[in-house]
């Protein structure tokens, strides 16, 4: 099998496991809703979700676009379904594809990528569940002591530099316009916005180096 | 007093469904796993690179599935027992789930969602809201992301020079999106020198195991926890 009909088989069964996957985890609410006869507030819930689901969308989508070929779509169907994407799913498989020596794009860095964000999703999986069980009484007082706190809040920074200060050893030159155009960004339209509209700042950031990377290329071979 | 909904939301029943849910979402790594490291072996991956991903993806992952378990003790006493459980086992995260939740408790009339104490029917609309808010990822995956991933490939399949240079530049472009605001973050140093003491730690010790292949898998573990507790001892200094 090469590698692009490997890539329709698993796009279809990514499809399918999403669709049951999803079903499964509106299951309760609707389940409890006929076990308690309760019938369900369709004009509250979109009432309620509406605003979120408005918010939360648009940048659900641009977020995919730019990981997609990064991960895989292999790795993004399993990541987006077991969640905690940025924060744990995206640095496993990175670190998974420095393990290996491969770049991403390439079909062992995918295959990196979806072994690792596996791995990592059935382990959260176990200890959301050991912590459900009998952990969280005990661990939530020593995880919440004061002293721990700045390791829990930095996490996402500590995670970060560990993945890009090795990618960019490799090649420096290749961060200059991405960071010039999100400091850029960032000045434009100030932190907070910033913030709530990252998924939209990561798709215009990788567009322009695209485009950019695209011509300069392009001049290159020409030379 | 004790919140109404509570009483539905640490019942049996409530486990029983929330179980079901993760057994079956379970399954999608695992079915996931077995066709990819399948396929691996096919195109030549050795055995042993298969196990290393497995085992530093596997312990990588210990760390960050901490906090959630602090989120789901938050969330514990307005949610009751299970429902965070499998909301933060499943598609969710720790900072949406609380968010939503409390968005939604708002929108009912509530002041927050720690006081909220819901009739049945109210957190029934709790639970769907939370769930359906998050979709977006997954209803972009089970309709866009195939024909995406597909034009993607092709390129990639193409032989093209260009191609592995334009995914280095995306991989920047998307860590620069994301690292910018920490790196530039003047009124919180903390963070940038963490994101700093992680990255020049795994500078070194990924260095080191150039000479010690065995310490290769620890790189990231190891500049993560320095990062993490370089946070904890310069806190207190810069704040």
């Amino acid at each position: 099998m090469d590698r692009l009909q490997y890539n329709k088989t698993v796009n279809n069964l990514g499809r399918v496991m999403v669709f049951i996957c999803v079903v499964a985890f509106m299951l309760p609410a609707f389940a409890i809703s006929a076990v308690y006869k309760t019938p369900i507030d369709w004009g509250m819930v979109v009432k309620a979700g509406m605003p979120l689901f408005l918010t939360f969308v648009p940048s659900a989508i641009a977020e995919n676009l730019s990981y997609a070929p990064i991960l895989g779509s292999a790795g993004l169907f399993v990541a987006c379904i077991t969640g905690n994407l940025g924060n744990m799913k995206l640095p496993a498989a990175m670190n998974a594809m420095q393990l290996i020596d491969e770049n991403p794009g390439t079909e062992k860095a995918d295959l990196a990528s979806v072994i690792a964000i596996c791995s990592a999703s059935v382990v959260t999986m176990c200890i959301t569940t050991l912590g459900m069980i009998f952990l969280a009484p005990i661990a939530a007082p020593l995880l919440s002591t004061p002293a721990l706190q700045p390791a829990f809040n930095n996490m996402v920074p500590a995670l970060q530099g560990a993945i890009l200060f090795p990618m960019l050893a490799r090649n420096p030159k290749g961060a200059i316009m991405p960071y010039c155009l999100a400091i850029a960004a960032l000045l434009i339209l100030g932190r907070s916005s910033y913030s709530s509209n990252q998924g939209f700042v990561m798709i215009g950031v990788i567009l322009t180096c695209v485009i950019v990377t695209y011509f300069m290329h392009k001049n290159d071979n020409k030379k | 007093m004790e919140k109404q909904h509570l009483a539905l939301a640490n019942s049996s029943t409530m486990l029983i469904f929330c179980a079901i849910a993760m057994l079956v979402v379970l399954m999608m790594p695992l079915v996931f796993y077995r066709k990819s490291t399948r396929r691996a072996k096919e195109i030549g991956m050795p055995d042993e690179q298969i196990k290393q991903i497995t085992k530093v993806s596997g312990l990588f992952a210990i760390i960050p599935s901490l906090p959630i378990l602090i989120s789901y003790v938050a969330l514990m006493p307005a949610l009751g027992q299970y429902y965070p459980w499998l909301r933060l086992s499943v598609v969710g995260a720790a900072g949406y789930e609380t968010l939503a939740a409390d968005m939604a408790a708002k929108s009912m009339g509530y002041e927050t969602i720690s006081t909220a104490s819901f009739d049945y029917s109210g957190f029934i609309v709790v639970m769907l809201v939370t769930a359906l808010a998050i979709l977006g990822g997954n209803l972009f995956n089970m309709t866009i992301l195939p024909f995406y991933d597909q034009k993607v490939k092709t390129m990639q399949s193409s032989g093209s020079t260009l191609v592995p240079v334009i995914t280095g530049v995306m991989f920047f472009a998307m860590y620069a999106v994301m690292s910018t605001p920490y790196l530039t973050n003047i009124g919180n140093p903390v963070q940038i020198t963490t994101l700093l003491c992680a990255g020049i730690v795994a500078l070194v010790v990924g260095k080191a195991a150039k000479s010690n292949p065995k310490l290769k898998e620890w790189v990231f573990p190891i500049s993560l926890l320095c990062g993490m507790a370089s946070a904890c001892i310069l806190g207190p200094m810069l704040a």
